[in-house]
């Protein structure tokens, strides 16, 4: 039980500073203090990741959002004249707007992440997926080469197996035994490129033509 | 004393705190050393910048003798004294060659005290901070620059593993699945420092170094990630152990010459992993903000850079982060590509069934030997090319480099499936 | 002003590919290396230092011996060959060093002096050498060719007050120069 408790603590600790520097990011007015609250409330999140045993999508959390984005982000508002961004004071209805669409998108999420299996049972979220993978697939942690530690030290990590039955309950003890040589990577991967494959790819198409937007807007238009 | 052994060994057995003490030890070990080479990879480019430009570069600072005579000696040469101990007439060649190693003034130690000696005038020098700073980053983004490569090196693996009667230890600070991921994301975060530097100096030429390192950064990441996707589709697994583990039985990425290194398909891998190896070592330039790439702080036309307005140890930290950029690119790239820690010939695996802490002291010295060898390879490009024109490196980075690994990505694919 | 177009140089594929140039300039530098290791630089021989390079190791290797004949150094005050002060304090150099080291107090010519016609003699003559930028245009500017600049360059001091060279150490430094005009001997 000290297990689970020590990982309902840190977790709690990180959802809470996530919220804390999420707020901030709204909160202040000097646009480059909120961008840096922005890229602690993502490592924050990269952490709460990296905690589940998702450490890819903790990693990529950091990489693309920490690492490029919100770095694209600090480019462009150092170059603002920060005197005018701090004087500004938001107007009401752009705030009711920006609460409303929060509001419904954390809707949305939450209803999305209860309907995950085992979602209900167990109040920590990380003991949760754990325990879930446990009575899944019994054989996981024999097959394990080397667990790595999460929080303290003990907690065992998410097996790929186990992980493999978590994403699709419906595959046989077989495929799972086969998952186990494969990481977390794989499983992303195949996940994407099968489940949701067309899904991905209209979001490829989207991002292009977004891409594609962008330089046709700073291109310079020559007359010749 | 058996109370000791029976509580060691009851400590030991615990897995959380065999865990604990092994990680604290790696972590000391790997701390020491990366610290070691930045002062090392700073004497280094000193030095070999010297020889390049037909100097002798930095060769003195040894430590003076007549600190010993202050203690005691009284006028007296140390020299003299064990040489008539020993009873070698001070004509002879032993004498002269003494001398000429200066040993009769100091204990020579070739220069390598010259960086500690800047260190420490650099730790003692007065700090100023310029009024129209923005004091909070002003004095973050130093850390932010210093700390990243330190932080990226826990994945980098610096020799095999070691069974114990309490357990195996990998001799990895911390052995995760997402190795090289890992690195990226870490020093990349690096580009904070140097943006937040060249913004809180509120100066226009740090401003222009700062966005130059993000633009910089960014755009050669960007192949950087994509440059290794060869590799790890060679490999198929992101553990940087695994990986330098499949090297050591198999040949080394770019030099299959054992194991299974010698069939066909390994030979054909070799021409896309030459162009990863090509564009992966240019981009760890770049991300080191190393020579041809130095956009960031080119005195030509910025002054210093990011850290113009920067004095003492906060100039300092800045400098020693570039530097220890540079040792863990280079860890890098001889991770991926030239084999890590293993001694190759399949001699690692004759080693460790002879004796396995042997065979990891072989390992380190191996990797260390490697290290050595890439960061002079970094010094000696720095002393032969001219600085890139700032369009220059953007069209390398976006219309070049990017193109290149994607096809590359492809033509390693047609590669793993065609020839077998 | 006409208009004159450089001709940039047409780059081959392989140019452009730059790897073949790179790894050209790679050898380059590395016998420049190789060769300074060995203590076989270009241009070793007509510069005979020990060690690795080209470069001389100061404080064991000097210049000394080739220092050119016009070396401005330290400047020094002079005797003549008749052993005679030259320097009529006529305070020209004072008036002309741009850094103002030079500091004349005039006096009385020494009345055992084998010439009594120059009338003035410095009583005090001052050189600050932490001052003194070695231009020597005291020398230039002096009618009496009393001040001239030696080859002294090393001047190491551990304190201020060492700086100021008074009028025995700049003779002393000086010491007695052949050849000078001697035109106090034509007036009677």
């Amino acid at each position: 039980m000290i297990e689970t408790s020590i990982c309902q603590i840190v977790f709690y600790v990180f959802a809470l500073l996530a919220i804390l520097f999420a707020i901030c990011v709204v909160g202040s007015r000097n646009p480059v203090n909120s961008a840096m609250n922005m890229a602690l409330s993502f490592g924050c999140v990269a952490a709460i990741l990296f905690g589940l045993g998702a450490q890819f999508l903790g990693i990529v959390q950091i990489i693309v959002y920490a690492g490029a984005i919100l770095v694209l982000f600090l480019f462009v508002v150092m170059m603002l004249d920060l005197k005018d961004e701090e004087r500004n004071t938001g107007s009401m209805r752009s705030a009711a707007v920006g609460t409303t669409i929060a509001a419904i998108l954390a809707g949305l999420i939450t209803s999305i992440s209860l309907s995950l299996p085992g979602a209900t049972e167990i109040s920590c979220p990380m003991a949760a997926i754990c325990d879930n993978i446990g009575e899944l697939a019994p054989g996981a942690e024999a097959t394990q080469a080397t667990p790595t530690p999460g929080y303290g030290g003990s907690l065992p990590a998410l097996s790929p197996a186990a992980a493999a039955k978590a994403v699709q309950p419906d595959i046989s003890d077989a495929e799972a035994a086969k998952a186990t040589s494969m990481q977390d990577i794989r499983l992303l991967g195949q996940t994407l490129y099968t489940q949701y494959n067309i899904a991905f790819v209209i979001l490829g198409f989207a991002l292009l033509s977004g891409t594609v937007g962008a330089v046709a807007l700073a291109r310079k238009i020559r007359k010749d | 004393m058996d109370a000791i052994c029976n509580w060691w060994n009851d400590l030991m057995s615990n897995d959380i705190w065999f865990y604990l003490l092994t990680t604290a030890v790696k972590l000391v070990i790997m701390f020491a050393l990366i610290l070691a080479f930045v002062v090392l990879s700073v004497w280094i480019e000193r030095r070999v910048a010297g020889w390049i430009q037909d100097r002798p570069g930095p060769n003195r600072a040894g430590l003076p003798l007549f600190l010993l005579q202050r203690f005691g000696s009284k006028e007296k040469q140390p020299l003299k004294d064990v040489l008539h101990f020993f009873g070698i007439p001070e004509t002879s060649r032993i004498a002269r060659l003494c001398t000429w190693l200066r040993l009769d003034r100091e204990i020579p130690t070739f220069g390598l005290m010259q960086p500690c000696l800047d260190g420490g005038k650099l730790f003692l020098k007065q700090e100023t901070t310029p009024s129209y700073v923005r004091k909070l980053y002003f004095i973050v983004a130093p850390m932010l620059v210093l700390g990243p490569p330190m932080v990226a090196a826990a994945v980098l693996p610096f020799a095999s593993c070691v069974d114990t009667i309490y357990g195996s230890i990998s001799m990895c600070v911390a052995n995760l699945d997402i190795g090289p991921l890992w690195i990226f994301a870490i020093s990349g975060l690096s580009v904070y420092g140097l943006t937040l530097a060249g913004w809180s100096s509120n100066s226009k030429y740090p401003f222009l170094g700062g966005l130059r390192a993000t633009a910089q950064l960014i755009s050669y990441e960007v192949a950087m990630g994509l440059s290794v996707i060869p590799l790890l589709m060679m490999f198929g697994t992101l553990n940087l152990q695994s990986i330098v583990q499949y090297q050591a039985d198999n040949g080394w990425t770019l030099l299959p010459l054992w194991g299974e290194g010698l069939s066909l398909q390994r030979w054909v891998m070799m021409l896309p992993l030459g162009i990863s190896f090509l564009i992966f070592v240019t981009c760890v330039f770049a991300e080191a903000n190393r020579t041809p790439f130095d956009m960031a702080e080119c005195e030509t036309d910025l002054v210093g850079g990011y850290h113009t307005e920067y004095s003492s140890m906060k100039f300092a930290s800045f400098f020693m982060g570039e530097y220890a950029a540079m040792v863990i690119g280079s860890a890098v790239v001889v991770t991926l590509f030239l084999g890590g820690w293993s001694i190759g010939f399949g001699a690692d695996a004759a080693l460790a069934s002879y004796s396995q802490w042997l065979a990891v002291l072989c390992q380190t010295l191996m990797f260390i030997v490697k290290l050595l060898a890439f960061i002079f390879f970094f010094v000696w490009v720095r002393w032969t090319l001219p600085r890139f024109r700032w369009d220059q490196v953007m069209k390398l980075g976006w219309l070049v480099f990017l193109e290149l690994t994607v096809a590359n990505i492809f033509l390693t694919a047609a590669v793993l499936y065609f020839v077998k | 002003m006409s208009y004159i177009p450089i001709k940039r140089p047409k780059f081959s594929l392989l140019d452009k590919i730059y790897v073949v140039e790179l790894v050209k300039g790679l050898i380059i530098t590395f016998k420049h290396l190789a060769l300074s290791l060995m203590g076989k630089s270009r241009g070793k021989k007509d510069f005979s230092n020990k060690g690795v390079g080209i470069c001389m190791q100061f404080p064991e290797e000097r210049w000394d011996a080739r220092l050119p004949e016009y070396y401005r150094g330290a400047p020094t005050l002079v005797r003549g060959e008749d052993g005679r002060e030259r320097c009529v304090s006529c305070q020209l150099c004072e008036f002309i060093c741009p850094a103002r080291a030079i500091t004349i107090t005039p006096g009385e010519v020494d009345p055992n002096s084998s010439c009594q016609k120059q009338e003035k003699a410095p009583a005090k003559f001052e050189i600050d050498m932490l001052r003194c930028i070695y231009c020597g245009m005291c020398q230039e500017a002096c009618p009496e060719q009393a001040i001239f600049l030696s080859k002294e360059y090393l001047i190491t001091l551990t304190d201020r007050k060492k700086a100021i060279r008074d009028k025995e150490t700049l003779y002393r430094l000086g010491g007695m120069r052949k050849g000078l005009v001697n035109k106090w001997n034509q007036y009677k």
